[in-house]
């Protein structure tokens, strides 16, 4: 019994440390998620205008809570280093874009009168954490879980898991069936014309709603 | 005659699942942390030897989805109401409970095949012969969601060549294999005529595509090699399924 206590307070101490100066994930992630959500909300009844502020706000909030040159590092993996530092700088800034654009996209059209429920935090290591959370829908949640890692005393998000597929490791096994055959600078033009497709797209579905 | 043919197909198919059943990892530089992080580390990628088949199929497949399947859905969407589309998807997941229990067991399991046993019976019994889901306000009823496939994957057996079936999607052989198997514990399998049993099936299909809807798009979209962007999810999943 005695040993137990003592073991117990042995483990207390140890993580102590790390959690009495970083905040917890959950905390660095849900009040963002949260904010993103409800300014969704408020969205559906604004004009095309607040929309465009909306979003710039969106983006902004996403901007802080992913860290989009961890991301962008680990899907490049092996090729990170053929990218001279402009390029690195340069595919971080354009995929943050893309990847924000998509995430907002998707909560907008799919999730934005949904509540999400936060179900549970694991401390994987002194840096690293995943938090799980669902979104719920007629046939069953659908499991979003966010990879998280730990930089001067806050969390940020590193990868989205949705439905056990990990997205830093599906963009990953793309872009390098890409950079086989084709440069940085010609992944990083790949990536400029989809934004571009992308808000062509979005510009389509406007004028139909409006015709 | 028709079960030594099925015999056969599926001798054939163990036969090219096990010769194909190699792997190879990619060389990674484990200085930096990015690079060497666990989670990312030693990430196989399945040898695609049937690759021009593939992405014809996947081309076709895809065309199928625009011509016939999401219009087909749309105009069943706008005429059946949730309540009722609820109903079928809890009946059909019910008959296939024999598939879940067998290859819960078969991965020893107990406590997932004994959840699936009590699901069964209570679904079956107040649930009206499964279109309702009393068992879904017990957490602990949880369907666990096992097929052959996966149980051939915990004893070992390699993934075999990767391989899109037109209308089917994506497999590779080893799930190929396991579904012949699991088409075996599916009662909807003995329907007679044949086209009875295509149709109760494609019924089925359409039935769980209106919950997903625009999962194709959306994933068709985000994509930048849409080809690789399904094999690549395809593997994860499957390779999540069998870990857990």
């Amino acid at each position: 019994m005695k040993t137990t206590v003592f073991r117990a307070a042995i483990v207390v101490c140890l993580f102590l440390p790390v959690f009495a100066w970083a905040g917890q994930p959950m905390d660095d992630l849900k009040p963002s998620v949260e904010k993103v959500m409800s300014l969704l909300k408020e969205s559906t009844s604004q004009t095309k205008k607040e929309q465009e502020a909306t979003r710039q706000q969106v983006m902004h909030i996403i901007k802080d809570v992913f860290d989009f040159n961890e991301i962008s590092m680990r899907t490049i993996a092996i090729y990170w280093k053929t990218f001279s530092e402009e390029q690195q700088k340069e595919f971080s800034d354009i995929f943050a874009e893309f990847l924000g654009s998509s995430y907002y996209e998707k909560i907008r059209e799919s999730y934005a009168d949904q509540n999400i429920i936060y179900d549970s935090q694991d401390i994987e290591s002194e840096n690293k954490a995943l938090v799980k959370t669902r979104i719920p829908r007629e046939a069953g949640d659908i499991p979003i879980y966010y990879r998280m890692l730990l930089k001067d005393g806050k969390w940020k998000v590193y990868d989205v898991i949705i439905e056990k597929i990990s997205l830093v490791k599906n963009y990953r096994t793309q872009f390098r069936s890409i950079l086989r055959k084709e440069s940085p600078g010609e992944l990083i033009e790949r990536l400029k014309k989809k934004i571009a497709e992308q808000q062509h797209e979005d510009r389509d579905m406007e004028n139909q709603k409006s015709e | 005659m028709r079960g030594i043919n099925r015999a056969l197909f599926i001798f054939l198919i163990v036969c090219c699942s096990l010769c194909g059943a190699v792997a190879s990892a990619d060389d990674y530089d484990e200085e930096d942390d990015y690079l060497s992080d666990d989670d990312y580390l030693f990430e196989e990628e399945t040898k695609d030897y049937l690759e021009p088949w593939n992405r014809l199929m996947f081309n076709f497949n895809d065309r199928l989805y625009f011509l016939a399947m999401k219009p087909v859905t749309e105009g069943y969407v706008y005429i059946a109401p949730v309540s009722f589309r609820l109903a079928i998807s809890n009946f059909f997941s019910n008959l296939s409970f024999p598939v879940r229990f067998t290859n819960s067991l078969l991965q020893c399991k107990g406590d997932g095949a004994a959840a699936e046993l009590w699901r069964f019976l209570l679904n079956s019994t107040v649930g009206v012969l499964g279109f309702g889901n009393p068992a879904g306000i017990y957490p602990d009823l949880n369907q666990s969601d096992e097929d052959f496939g996966q149980t051939l994957g915990s004893y070992g057996v390699g993934n075999g060549a990767y391989v899109v079936w037109p209308v089917l999607g994506p497999s590779t052989l080893r799930d190929t294999f396991g579904d012949c198997l699991d088409a075996f514990l599916r009662p909807t399998s003995y329907i007679e005529p044949w086209w009875a049993s295509a149709g109760v099936w494609s019924f089925d299909r359409i039935n769980s595509l209106s919950f997903s809807m625009k999962d194709y798009e959306a994933v068709m979209e985000a994509a930048f090699e849409p080809y690789i962007a399904v094999k690549d999810g395809y593997h994860q999943l499957r390779k999540k399924k069998i870990e857990e």
